[in-house]
């Protein structure tokens, strides 16, 4: 009995059949377990057609020779040449679970077979990634694979983490996060956002040393290389179209918790009452009130009666802004994106030609358009000699939308109860300094001075024009049949131009006029240093990237053997220049502009202190050369038992002194064994079984740090010198940061593969991390801390993949994906501050935070001891429960360790049901293991920033409360020390894990049945995506990655693929 | 058929000679165009100009803080910061980074760096000016600094014991891998005036802008430090050395550079009594004139027909609030060097050194032009006590919250004046007793820790 599932094709040929007589073929598919799937039939001249009940099928064959081709879901395509004479009788066809061993993958620098990589790649296809829909490839390889993470609600201020991926967990400390990003072989450098995710054939994830240290010194963090489709030989002309609609909900604004209008209005009055505010509106007229101390601010002046007074604030209580976010700004977002592609080949030549546009609305109005054209070329010259060339060119544009949530400040406080409409429907204007005061400055005459949040955004243009091509050209010799020779280059340039135009009825601008506005008190004539007119600021910035290779590829086989090698070197380098410029007094139409005076101090009508015009220009040019060596080899014996190795050398202008400084060695060894090809190999229930294991290093470059001593040059504008200013000290002995990973494989697959998959043991260590160390800062005032090579982490963890699929008599037919995570790390050496490392995992968990034996994402909380009768939190000192909170939050001891703030267990599992013409899927997520803080309450910061935190209509108020609530009684004069002791304190923790319902998708695979029409197949896809809360470990049902409140919201995408 | 293989070889060669090749210029580019290692002397002089590191909100600001011109009401006290609420009660032992320590010796690492880049440039007769420029501005800014941070950290010198007292770390290299030690106050004075005097030789008269140093800088700068050591010969020669090359005092009834008595800040910026332009600094928000109240009897003590009382100072019912910056800027305090205070040192000096006719002519000068026109009654001839006394009112009165009456109150009380300065917070009251030894601040902790210093 055959392993695998077999298609019987068998062809009654009836044979009457003259010389290019139209003839019918006739065939029948069988199953081998009686399963009845759907099976197409096509042909490239003679139509198509689809298998009748039995599995009977017939065509009327006009022309040919033709090839014919037999596709059915979860079973790789056959090809046969139609020709009377010849026509096989049967023909075996592996299904598509086993396709495994076909798959090529690719490291960027060359491509093989999934089998015989001995490091480890995972590897996501087409199919893959469209299980998740979006505009961003990076987001529809989550759950895809083992081992990729992406990190929600984590702050990194090193400038190359923008992706929030890690792959395999971190290995660096302060160094970069991002993974290295491959786009059809050579570093990508340009907004990932470009790339249209449908033009993508597949996705390789570089996990282990072996797979990714040909990367050499940016691989530390991983590869992602993206691979575009292309065209193949000897295939006819084929059209694909595709339509999608993204629709995602408004966003749920009203589950963001924050304190009631009412209270809020109450709480004001409260503080006025107190004397708060005293200090700001006796000592300086100028300062920014909130409308509501605005309002008593008057009624305590007798410009308004208490009935006055109280009928203004009902207006407030009564308001939330949440709603007026939500009316005036938010809608529901819409993407929708076209394709066109086409594709096909012959002996000598295929290409593939693509176009998309997507448009976008985003969830507050903003607008973009995007435009790709993919087309990619392959021509064999002559028998030894190909060329390969790619072009990708995108233009997109972006206009800015209307103010995000809590954008708006009225009185510098981003208050809870503002109404953006009066009553009668009109916008309402804020009046933010005090009026009085305001009509006695420059005779009354200034511009009008009112916020009108509902308005405002509509003077305000944000315009951003981006292009980008991106262009790759391979020139393949085959020297010998072992023996290649591949000349490549690469060429991209992006060029982004924003203009930023604040118009004059904006507030911004017309704040700007009125506080530069000088006044000649006795000739009553103003003048404008900020001239009147729009705000212009624009920014043009250019980045160019290009690689040259060079490349020798050896594959010879010689007895038993086989050798695969590359040997290669390369140079590239990546440019970036900027321009940006402030134009004042600007008007598009006629263009004008009018220059002001940067230099001059102008005395500021408000306050009286002198300031100088805003200047937001600057040139900016960064140009970063690398070269490397690098070099691959594979070699493999009776196909048990290989072994690889790899080396590169790179060298960049960003480090060290001398030449030797610069050039790092990185290296990786791998080996693997095909136990079940040993002769003594005998379990028949697991005939695969495959042992992998490698070592290796990589690196991490941070191309921010520099190890000259550097001046940055600028200009002084009050006395026009030029000056320098030393950013950081010399340091001639930074280093790249390394990262090694030991990795160990088991790959496996049961009888039938039915079930297959692997497990990965690996650890990681980053050394020579980029981290402070203590200094004398007499030597040098700048900072406290020097950053040097002196940091250690490890990191490990254990992966789990598991493939399955069964079918079912019925024709219902299960194919089951899991991927099971669980990944720890540590910081090994970091200099610990004063023995203060406690503090410093006390910030939430949002940040990498080092502190030696702990996680690099950990929290700890002051150690909790309920609230007193009077409400008030309680602490421990010395074992004793304390409302010293000054003692509480400066001693280490009252500190307790919590965990780690970064998932330790993650993974999901995917469930693909098919039945007939309908595919069902979805994907349910974990994470697990980890700990986060809810926004605590903060009455100080409620006080002085507006919103801050949640939980106060919950708050401690009557004696006896204490026992239903952990939320601290109102005190006034506030006490930071003891708001800040409860934000951070055990009350506040939550179990993170949770469990997701990720995305379900629903397919209908239309193929007419009639061979005259002219689509070849349609598919329709529905789908919901974005988190859906199934599972918390916390009780108070906060979803503990948006903790906040404000989380993406549901995301429907419906889709048309045709084929013809 | 060897020969077939040999010619593949060849190209096989061929690459591996590229492979070994590392054509080392091409990793020589230099990454950001705005980078540069200093080499030149417009690197040098760049680096001085750099106005935020060498003179905005740099001059030390907590022994401002500390002082007795000004007090918090209880409310203000309460919503300062514990840094603010520490250097107000003469408390301040935990004053880590940024702080006033970290400031000046940014200032002081440029200086050394500059010295010693301008080393191994030769003085030629082409760069002669530049380089001149550039040898006497970071000479004379080492010595401001130092000035500045003696003066706050120092004890008050004594020449008898400024031996054994400490002083503060003098870093004279800029190489960070030296252990920082502390000198003794002596040393530090003597730095201080070599460099301030090193510094006239190559300095000009007047700089090209206030922010740059000048000879005249340098004579005020130096008058300034010899009346806190006690020579006073010296504070009048270069006091006199000084003047001579710019003696303008703004007339307050109406000098160009005043705005007007109510504006809310007064004086425009860079007006001419400046020598020398710098600004304490603001990182601790030790001094928020917004919260400060201005002493009840030093506001008193001017008379109503003393312009400067409308010109410094805002009513904040039922107190004063200070306004009359030398910054144009109602939150940043001047620190750096002006005429005013050249003449009423002068002053001071004749009177200690007895020329009491000269000490009347420098006091009248200063106040003529600080009174109403016509109001003011020049001082006559009073015993050397009471005009000593007079000047030292005046001093103060003048050159409120400048940076200088930490160091006046110091030295004054080193000569026996038993100043006692006394806080009143929620009703406690708080004495800094004379020559506490908190008047040589305490060294920044994490300095001291990291260090072993000590205090």
């Amino acid at each position: 009995m055959a392993r695998y599932l077999i298609i019987m094709l068998m062809l009654f040929a009836s044979l009457v059949m003259a010389q290019h007589q139209p003839f019918e073929l006739k065939g029948k598919v069988i199953f081998e377990d009686g399963a009845t799937v759907v099976v197409n039939i096509a042909t490239a001249k003679n139509g198509k057609t689809v298998s009748g009940a039995l599995g009977n099928f017939s065509m009327l064959i006009r022309i040919w020779p033709d090839t014919l081709t037999v596709t059915a879901l979860g079973y790789q395509a056959v090809r046969l040449p139609i020709d009377v004479k010849s026509m096989p009788s049967v023909i075996v066809l592996k299904p598509l679970a086993h396709e495994l061993e076909m798959v090529t993958v690719s490291t960027g620098y060359q491509r093989k077979k999934a089998n015989e990589v001995l490091g480890n790649i995972g590897h996501i296809g087409t199919e893959a990634l469209n299980a998740r829909q979006g505009t961003n490839v990076l987001d529809r390889i989550l759950g895809q694979t083992t081992g990729v993470m992406l990190n929600i609600g984590k702050n990194n201020s090193n400038p190359q983490s923008n992706t929030g991926l890690s792959i395999r967990g971190l290995s660096t400390i302060n160094g970069p996060l991002d993974p290295l990003i491959v786009l059809d072989g050579y570093i990508y450098e340009g907004d990932i956002e470009n790339i249209y995710p449908n033009d993508i054939a597949n996705v390789d994830i570089l996990k282990d040393a072996a797979a990714a240290a040909i990367w050499g010194a940016r691989a530390g963090n991983g590869v992602i290389v993206i691979t575009t489709k292309r065209g193949r030989y000897n295939q006819n002309l084929q059209f694909s179209a595709q339509v999608n609609t993204l629709v995602q909900q408004k966003p749920d604004l009203m589950s963001v918790e924050q304190i009631g209008s009412a209270d809020y209005v109450e709480l004001e009055q409260y503080l006025f009452n107190q004397g708060y505010y005293n200090a700001a509106l006796t000592s300086r007229p100028y300062v920014m009130i909130s409308p509501v101390v605005s309002i008593l601010q008057a009624q305590r002046n007798g410009k308004l009666t208490a009935a006055q007074t109280e009928e203004q604030l009902q207006v407030f209580r009564q308001a939330d802004t949440r709603r007026s976010y939500l009316n005036e700004f938010y809608t529901n977002a819409v993407t929708q994106q076209y394709q066109m592609a086409a594709n096909g080949g012959s002996q000598r030549q295929h290409y593939v030609f693509g176009v998309n546009y997507q448009r976008v609305r985003t969830e507050t109005y903003g607008k973009s358009e995007k435009f790709n054209l993919n087309l990619g070329n392959e021509f064999k010259l002559t028998e030894k000699l190909s060329l390969n060339t790619k072009l990708y060119l995108t233009s997109a544009k972006q206009n800015g939308g209307r103010p995000a949530y809590n954008s708006i400040t009225i009185g510098a406080k981003q208050l809870p109860y503002l109404p953006f409409r009066n009553a009668d429907g009109s916008a309402t204007a804020y009046q933010i300094y005090d009026e009085t005061y305001l009509n006695q400055l420059a005779g009354g005459k200034l511009l009008d001075w009112k916020s009108i949040p509902a308005e405002d955004y509509r003077y305000r243009t944000l315009d951003q024009r981006k292009t980008e091509v991106y262009l790759t050209a391979d020139l393949n010799y085959k020297v010998l049949d072992w023996l290649s020779l591949a000349l490549s280059t690469q060429y991209s340039e992006q060029q982004t131009d924003q203009k930023n135009i604040y118009g004059q009825q904006s507030y911004y601008t017309r704040n700007l006029i009125n506080r530069f506005t000088q006044y000649n008190a006795s000739t009553g004539i103003l003048s404008y240093p900020v001239p009147l007119g729009d705000i212009n600021n624009s920014d043009l910035s250019t980045t160019q990237s290009y690689t040259n290779r060079l490349q020798a590829n050896i594959n010879k086989s010689f007895g038993q053997s086989k050798l695969t090698a590359i040997l290669g070197f390369e140079i590239r380098e990546a440019k970036q220049k900027g321009n940006s410029y402030s134009y004042y007094g600007y008007k598009a139409d006629p263009l004008k502009n009018v220059a002001v005076d940067y230099v001059g101090y102008y005395p500021n009508i408000l306050t009286g202190d002198t300031d100088q015009i805003p200047y937001s220009g600057g040139l900016s040019a960064t140009d970063y050369h690398f070269m490397s060596q690098y070099a691959n080899v594979n070699y493999s014996y009776l196909d048990k038992y290989s072994v690889s190795g790899s080396v590169r050398r790179d060298g960049s202008n960003i480090f060290g002194v001398s030449i030797n400084d610069k050039w790092k060695p990185l290296w990786s060894v791998a080996a693997g064994w095909e136990i079940n090809r040993e002769s003594f190999y005998t379990l028949a229930w697991l005939p695969e079984l495959r042992l992998r294991a490698s070592y290796g290093k990589s690196g991490n470059v941070d191309l921010s740090r520099t190890a000259l001593a550097v001046l940055s040059y600028g200009t002084n504008n009050t006395t026009g010198y030029t000056i320098a200013r030393i950013g950081e000290l010399n340091n001639p002995n930074l280093k790249w940061e390394t990262s090694s990973q030991l990795n160990f494989t088991i790959d496996f697959a049961i009888r039938n593969r039915q079930l297959s998959g692997s497990i990965s043991v690996f650890k990681k260590r980053g050394s020579d991390l980029y981290g402070i160390t203590p200094y004398d800062y007499t030597t040098w005032g700048r900072s406290n801390v020097i950053t040097k090579n002196v940091a250690d982490m490890e990191g490990k963890g254990i992966e789990l993949a598991i493939n399955m699929r069964s079918r079912h008599q019925t024709g219902l037919w299960w194919k089951g994906a899991m991927f099971a995570n669980y990944n720890v790390n540590k910081t090994l050496r970091y200099y610990d501050q004063d023995g203060r490392g406690m503090f410093s995992i006390m910030s939430g968990g949002g940040k990498i935070t080092p502190l030696v034996g702990k996680p690099l994402y950990a929290l700890a909380v002051y150690k909790w001891g309920g609230l007193d009768a009077n409400g008030n939190p309680q602490g421990y000192l010395n074992g004793q429960l304390s409302t010293d909170y000054q003692n509480i939050n400066s001693n280490p001891e009252n500190i307790v360790y919590v965990g780690a703030a970064n998932p330790t267990h993650y993974g999901n599992i995917i469930n693909d049901f098919n039945w007939k013409k309908w595919t069902l899927s979805f994907n349910i997520s974990y994470k697990l293991g980890y700990y986060g803080l809810k926004p605590a309450l903060s009455y100080s910061r409620l006080a002085s920033v507006g919103i801050g935190g949640t939980g106060y209509a919950k708050r401690w108020q009557k004696p006896g409360d204490e026992k239903f609530t952990n939320v601290p009684s109102f005190v006034y004069p506030f006490n930071q020390s003891r708001d800040s002791f409860y934000s951070s304190s055990e009350a506040n923790v939550i179990n993170a894990g949770n469990i997701r319902l990720d995305y379900v998708n629903l397919l209908y695979n239309l193929s007419p049945a009639d061979q005259k029409q002219f689509i070849r197949n349609m598919q329709i896809r529905l789908g919901l995506q974005n988190g859906m809360l199934l599972w918390t470990a916390n009780q108070s049902g906060i979803d503990p990655d948006y903790p906040s409140g404000l989380k993406p919201s549901k995301l429907l995408t419906f889709g048309v693929n045709l084929n013809f | 058929m060897k020969n077939r293989y040999l010619k593949q070889y060849k190209s096989l060669f061929l690459l591996f000679v590229l492979f070994a090749c590392s054509c080392s210029n091409y990793l020589e580019v230099k990454p950001d165009s705005k980078l540069a290692v200093p080499k030149t002397i417009g690197d040098l002089q760049a680096l001085l100009d750099d106005a935020a590191t060498m003179n905005l909100r740099v001059m030390p600001s907590s022994s401002e803080g500390s002082s007795d011109d000004y007090f918090l009401r209880d409310e203000d006290f309460k919503s300062a910061t514990e840094d603010a609420q520490s250097i107000y009660l003469w408390k301040a032992y935990n004053l880590n980074y940024i702080n006033d320590w970290s400031l000046c010796y940014q200032a002081i690492y440029n200086t050394n760096l500059v010295l010693e880049v301008l080393e191994t440039i030769g003085r030629t007769v082409e760069n002669a000016a530049a380089w001149d420029n550039v040898k006497g501005s970071a000479l004379f800014f080492r010595s401001f600094f130092y000035a500045a941070l003696i003066s706050q950290y120092g004890a008050v010198y004594d020449g008898s014991t400024a031996n054994e007292k400490p002083g503060v770390v003098l870093r004279l290299q800029s190489d960070f891998n030296k252990v920082s030690k502390r000198s003794n106050l002596q040393a530090c004075y003597d730095q201080v005036l070599n460099d301030a005097i090193e510094s006239v030789k190559y300095l000009p008269n007047l700089p090209s802008h206030v922010m740059r140093p000048s000879k005249c800088a340098s004579h005020a700068l130096l008058a300034r430090v010899f009346l806190q050591m006690g020579n006073y010969p010296k504070v009048i020669e270069h006091a006199t050395n000084a003047l001579t090359i710019s003696n303008y005092l703004m007339n307050y009834n109406g000098d160009p550079h005043i705005v007007n008595v109510t504006a809310a800040v007064p004086f425009r910026r860079f007006n001419q009594e400046i020598i020398f332009y710098a600004e304490q600094n603001t990182t601790k928000s030790l001094m928020n004139l917004m919260k400060t109240r201005v002493d009840t009897g030093l506001y008193h003590s001017y008379h109503v027909d003393d312009m400067r009382k409308a010109l410094f100072f805002v009513a904040s019912v039922p107190y004063q609030r200070f306004k009359g910056n030398y910054t144009a800027n109602s939150t940043w305090l001047f620190g750096g060097l002006a005429t005013n205070e050249v003449y009423i040192s002068r002053a001071e000096a004749y009177a200690m050194d007895n020329q009491l006719e000269k000490a009347k002519d420098d006091l009248n000068s200063l106040l003529i032009k600080r009174y109403k026109t016509g109001k003011y009654i020049p001082v006559t001839n009073l015993p050397k006590e009471v005009l000593l006394d007079k000047i030292r009112t005046e001093r103060r009165k003048e050159l409120l919250m400048r940076g200088l009456r930490w160091a006046d109150v110091k030295r004054y009380n080193r000569d026996g004046a038993n100043i006692a300065l006394k806080r009143i917070v929620n009703g406690v009251t708080y004495v800094l007793k004379p020559n506490d030894k908190y008047y040589a601040f305490p060294i920044p902790k994490d300095v001291s820790l990291i260090t072993g210093m000590g205090q």
